[in-house]
């Protein structure tokens, strides 16, 4: 009997969208001062490595969750560097990001465990436990991780602050045409800097999730592509946190119904695409509607343009 | 600034020159960091890598998928597209020239070696024709496309290899080629092969087509300016497709030189990135057919070389793939400082 | 007590590499008063507004603002000191409302959170106060561009500016709507406000201004209370010579049909202005003038002839045959030709050299291409020609298109346009940006053209170039002729209403 909605399926979707929505988040951020981020893989990938080892060393996971957040801010950092002050292409950034990170995080734990393939096993980070008596919530929020928690808080507080500050407003207004907003005294380059690292945070907090939050190794390119599903998410659900959030969502329970729907005659590939094809359809019939910021992926030089 | 030709040369190379040593030079502060002698490390990646004949051939094995791969980005970065979809043109194209080149038995070598790579060409093709219409027809942007249709070739040929043409073993992998489908090595038992011949010959073609042609002229003109090229009667979409094609076509080739002349079988997963390290080789080899190919040379030198000083000194082989990241940050960075530098010499206008 | 002067400037330099932009401006402008600053194209007019408003520093000099010393480092400050800006190319955000671009980093109240209640009175107060309506809510890429410009005077107006800076801001406005915009500056001037007003229409500046500064070469060259000059004097400053622009044009009889137009209604494309139901003939030997407000399907035409953007309806027919969607490059090889409106965008590509630029559009003509490739020595031959033949001032043949001039680079467009003698050109905007030596130029050779029996189809904004130089002028409006007729038959008041849709009695014969 195949089941569509079970408490199975339910924490299993959690558990796969928690770090979808949160890279997904990142990428916002990046995208909403019009720098294009395809490097949120790697930044994940690298937040997921910080995760590991550094619980594993400080024995205690919210280190660890602290040190993927800055390891992504540190990468934002870059990415800022590069796209804003050297004002060179987003998507060759993303790309060395990518690099640097799979092959920096396998040069690590040859380094410090002499293994390719793995950390040692780490603390993880704590859930929610004994909430099954609760009504009707309980089954579903019982073991969920507080990381999930976390960032459906920064869902709401991102749209928030987006839609309802004035600081929301003027980000907004850099990505989507920085040179009015530079001539109204916004400090076109500090928001574009700033937001790129706090998304590229959330990126590495994402990854955090990876390696501590579901499982308690690190294990090598253990993103294996969630980075680019976040992105997918943000773009399916149009740039906002909450499109973002269900976006995730619905990618989420696709895979996670394939998972408890072993044994069935769809292969596991074939509804592994969905995510990526779902997203192109998307792209491809309400393209003109599912627009990104203006100046998305543009290089902002004033005086050239 | 009127410069004289061999000026004007060292002046283009001279940031990818400038992009490499910063690279080297971080990768040294590494290797101090870990306890190690850099410049050990460094010439033990160099003999690695040139120290014999051998060394040569497998330096070059490695280089090939690069030329191919930066020839394939090139082709469509110089019409304005970014084909980050590489990686799943390449999985096609290598999963359609394995099935040829086992479906079909007792036909000439050199038939079957070239119905093979067509077939690899045209996958490469078709997987390229879905960005470059959703482009064209919808302007949906390409990076996002190809991006996800690197996954959907990724599950795709996993499915044809685990359950449809699956040969058991240590690893997903399909059933063997027909031995008249190899592509010849060139130095045995080096895995260098014709498709390294094949990749030089198609550089100098695309070469000679992107700067001496019209037609050239015109893919050239739609990447810089397409407004430009519209009052100037070229149909900037229909270049489009045809450069995403051919840039998909040359991805397929390079799915193919691995899979017939390196595996002689489809290997699930096999590319260790090969479709992104060649965006890299191409910005190295400033997107100019000819340039990247002492670029793809020295990305497979840094491989090949870290393998061999991995096994001399205590760094791990990693190192090279870091010198290759970091060979990208500083290219843009090199960018910047061309840009600065040429605005000084020539002075802002107004 | 307020200063005297709202504005003093002096020595101000700012160089970029090279190029002296500012080499020495002086400027002193009096509190309440509307004070021009006028030089040609390149003179230093942005770089100077630029380093006031803080988007850049200057290199040396000083700025006194009502008596204080100032030095901006973000624009951020200068709009705090009550300085505003209205700047050539809008500085507006498309996806917002008309209502956020207006408090746009100027959002009322004291803690972190929007209040849209509250800016929505204020601004509304002001629109009324000066009678600039606005949909407060409307999304500012659905408004038109005229009322883009009225965002833009009323977020300064917002910000409570009281030294108001105007760039340009008539390009994109017809005769009376610029009558109307000269009312509201000169009520800010009741008000107390301090206006610069950056032009290079000399005749607006006598009609608003009380003082006139003139700048050259980046340097002022000096600056004259209105009473004391004239427009010739102006001129004059502003070249550093004499300026001849009475165009000896000879008489010509328009002879054979080149071009007839007749219902052509074209595609439309991303809400710009289609062509609707277009009619009018250009014979051999006459320049037709068209004149509108920007966007008013002037693109349509052109790109409907030169086959960029489908037909729908009519007919286009050059030397009797159709040429309906017929494609560029044929056209260019039949003899038609083009000089496009923007020069780095349509007409130039920034990243070529000037050979490879000298044969954009006839790339793939025989002259140049044998056996499939291109030959290299007949390129360089003729690209020689055109720089010999139309004095284009460049270091070689290798050298980058943006390292010529504006004015260069349009001779070498107008060079690669007419090397083949077309039978009918397409001038669109052919003076853009260039300063007057180079419009002189280009004037003279239009003009040749002309004698030598060519038909010119003149396309411009500058309504004195369209009215001196065409043998006929129509006038464009939605798409629509509103009428026409020769020059000399036409005011400056019937051609503003035509273009403002109205349509005058006795000016509709056929075009």
């Amino acid at each position: 009997m195949i089941s569509f909605l079970s408490v199975s399926i339910i924490q299993a979707t959690v558990a796969i969208a928690t770090p979808l929505f949160i890279g997904a988040l990142g990428g916002l951020f990046n995208e909403r001062v019009g720098i294009v981020n395809v490097g949120l893989d790697g930044i994940m990938l690298s937040g997921a490595f910080a995760a590991a080892i550094t619980s594993y060393y400080t024995q205690s996971a919210w280190i660890g969750v602290l040190a993927a957040l800055m390891v992504g801010a540190l990468l934002g950092l870059l990415h800022a560097a590069i796209c804003v002050g050297l004002k060179a292409d987003h998507v060759v950034s993303g790309v060395a990001i990518n690099i640097l990170a799979s092959s920096l995080t396998v040069f690590l734990l040859q380094l410090l465990f002499n293994n390719k393939g793995q950390s040692p096993s780490a603390p993880k980070i704590g859930q929610i436990s004994n909430a099954g008596s609760i009504p009707i919530l309980g089954p579903i929020i019982n073991n969920m991780s507080y990381l999930t928690i976390i960032g459906l808080l920064l869902i709401l507080l991102s749209h928030f602050f987006l839609y309802h500050t004035k600081m929301g407003l003027r980000l907004r207004s850099v990505g989507e045409n920085p040179y009015a907003a530079q001539s109204l005294g916004i400090p076109v380059r500090k928001y574009m800097y700033l937001s790129v690292i706090v998304g590229c945070a959330l990126a590495g907090l994402a990854g955090s999730f990876l390696s501590i939050g579901i499982l308690n190794v690190f294990t090598k390119d253990m993103t294996a592509g969630r980075g680019y599903i976040a992105l997918a998410a943000m773009i399916f659900g149009r740039w906002t946190p909450f499109g973002s959030l269900g976006a995730s969502v619905f990618f989420g329970y696709v895979l996670a119904w394939q998972m408890n729907a072993q044994g069935l005659t769809i292969p596991a590939q074939i509804v592994e695409i969905i995510p990526y094809l779902a997203t192109l359809l998307v792209l491809a019939f309400v393209a003109k509607r599912a627009r990104g910021p203006a100046h998305d992926g543009k290089t902002f030089a004033p005086g050239e343009h | 600034m009127n410069m004289n030709p061999i000026k004007h040369f060292i002046w283009q190379i001279l940031p990818s020159i400038l992009a490499v040593l910063c690279a080297l030079l971080i990768g040294a502060v590494i290797i101090i960091a870990i306890g190690e002698n850099p410049l050990q490390a460094y010439t033990a990646m160099l003999q690695g890598a040139f120290g014999d004949t051998s060394s040569w051939a497998e330096t070059l094995q490695r280089a090939t998928p690069y030329i191919f791969g930066a020839l394939a980005f090139l082709v469509a970065a110089r019409s304005g597209l970014f084909n980050i979809g590489l990686e799943g043109q390449m999985y096609v194209g290598a999963i359609a020239a394995v099935i040829v080149g086992f479906s079909l038995h007792n036909l000439p070598s050199f038939l079957h070696i070239l119905l093979a790579l067509i077939a690899a060409a045209l996958a490469g093709y078709v997987w390229a024709i879905i960005p470059a219409l959703l482009k064209v027809k919808s302007g949906v942007h390409e990076v996002i496309s190809t991006i996800m249709l690197n996954y959907v070739a990724y599950a795709l040929t996993a499915y044809l290899t685990v359950h449809v043409y699956h040969e058991p073993g240590a690893v997903a992998q399909t059933y063997q080629v027909d031995p008249g489908a190899i592509l010849p090595a060139l130095m045995p038992p080096s895995k260098l092969n014709t498709g390294f011949i094949l990749a030089i010959i198609l550089a100098i073609a695309l070469y000679i087509f992107l700067f001496h042609t019209p037609w050239g002229y015109n893919l050239r003109v739609t990447g810089l300016n397409p407004g430009a090229g519209r009052y100037a009667g070229i149909k900037s979409k229909r270049i489009i497709l045809w450069a995403m094609l051919l840039s998909g076509a040359i991805g397929g080739l390079m799915g193919a030189e691995r899979s017939l002349g390196v595996y002689g079988r489809f290997i699930n997963s096999f590319s260790p990135g090969y479709g992104f390290t060649a965006i890299a080789v191409a910005l190295l080899g400033q997107n100019h057919p000819l340039g990247i190919i002492p670029a793809a040379i020295l990305f497979g030198a840094l491989e090949n070389g870290g393998s061999f000083m991995s096994l001399q000194v205590n760094v791990p082989r990693e190192l090279g793939l870091i010198l290759e990241a970091l060979i990208i940050v500083f290219i843009a960075a090199e960018h910047f400082f061309r840009v600065h530098l040429r605005s000084m010499m020539k002075g802002d206008k107004e | 007590m307020v200063h005297k002067e709202a504005l003093v400037i002096s020595g101000l330099k700012k160089y970029f590499g090279h190029v002296k932009a500012n080499d020495g401006i002086d400027l002193v402008v009096r509190t309440g008063t509307i004070h021009a600053i006028v030089g040609e194209n390149g003179a230093g007019k942005s770089t100077l507004m630029n380093s006031l408003f803080g988007l850049h520093q200057p290199d040396s000099g000083e700025i006194y603002l009502w008596g204080e010393k100032v030095l901006f480092s973000s624009p951020l400050q200068a709009l705090a000191h009550g300085i505003g800006m209205v700047h050539q190319h809008f500085m507006l955000v498309e996806a917002l409302s008309v209502l956020e671009n207006i408090i746009l980093g100027a959002e009322p109240g004291k803690g972190i959170l929007l209040n849209y209640k509250n800016s929505r009175k204020t601004v509304e107060e002001i629109c009324h106060k000066y009678g600039l309506e606005l949909d407060l809510d409307a999304l500012v890429e659905n408004v038109p561009v005229g009322i883009q410009q009225r965002i833009e005077i009323v977020k300064v107006l917002y910000r409570g500016a009281r030294l108001i800076i105007l760039d340009e801001p008539t390009a994109v406005l017809i005769p009376q709507e610029i009558d109307r915009m000269f009312e509201i500056l000169r009520e800010f001037k009741r008000d107390g406000c301090t206006v610069i007003f950056i032009t290079h229409k000399l005749h607006e500046v006598m009609a608003l201004a009380d003082d006139v500064t003139v700048i050259r070469d980046g340097r002022t060259v000096g600056h004259w209370p209105i009473s004391q000059v004239n427009e010739k004097i102006l001129a004059r400053q502003m070249v550093g010579r004499e300026v001849v622009l009475d165009l000896v044009k000879e008489e010509t009889k328009p002879s054979e049909l080149i071009l007839q137009v007749q219902g052509l209604q074209t595609e439309q494309v991303n809400g710009d202005q289609s062509a609707e139901d277009l009619s009018f003939n250009i014979r051999a030997g006459e320049i037709l003038g068209i004149v509108g407000v920007a966007g008013n399907g002037q693109d349509a035409l052109i790109e409907g002839i030169l086959g960029l953007r489908k037909v729908e309806k009519g007919e286009i027919l050059y030397l009797g045959e159709a040429i309906n969607g017929v494609n560029t490059s044929h056209l260019r090889q039949k003899g038609i030709s083009c000089i496009s409106a923007d020069r780095l965008k349509t007409g130039l590509v920034r990243e070529f050299s000037v050979r490879e630029n000298a044969i954009l559009g006839y790339q793939k003509s025989k002259e140049f291409v044998s056996k499939l490739l291109f030959h290299k020595k007949k390129i360089n031959h003729y690209a020689q020609q055109i720089i010999k033949e139309f004095q284009i001032k460049t270091p070689s043949l290798d050298a980058l298109i943006t390292q010529l001039s504006g004015g260069n680079q349009q001779k070498l467009i107008i060079g690669r346009e007419l090397h083949a003698n077309p039978k009918l050109i397409i001038a669109v905007q052919p003076t853009r940006g260039v300063d007057i030596g180079a419009i002189e130029f280009i004037y003279q050779v239009l003009l040749e053209c002309r004698r030598k029996n060519a038909a010119i189809l003149l396309i411009s904004n500058e309504l004195e170039e369209v009215l001196s130089l065409s043998d006929r002028v129509a006038v464009l409006y939605q798409g629509r002729f509103m009428g026409s007729n020769a020059p000399n038959r036409l005011t400056k008041e019937s051609i503003g209403l035509m273009m403002a849709g109205v349509r005058t009695e006795g000016e509709g014969e056929p075009v």
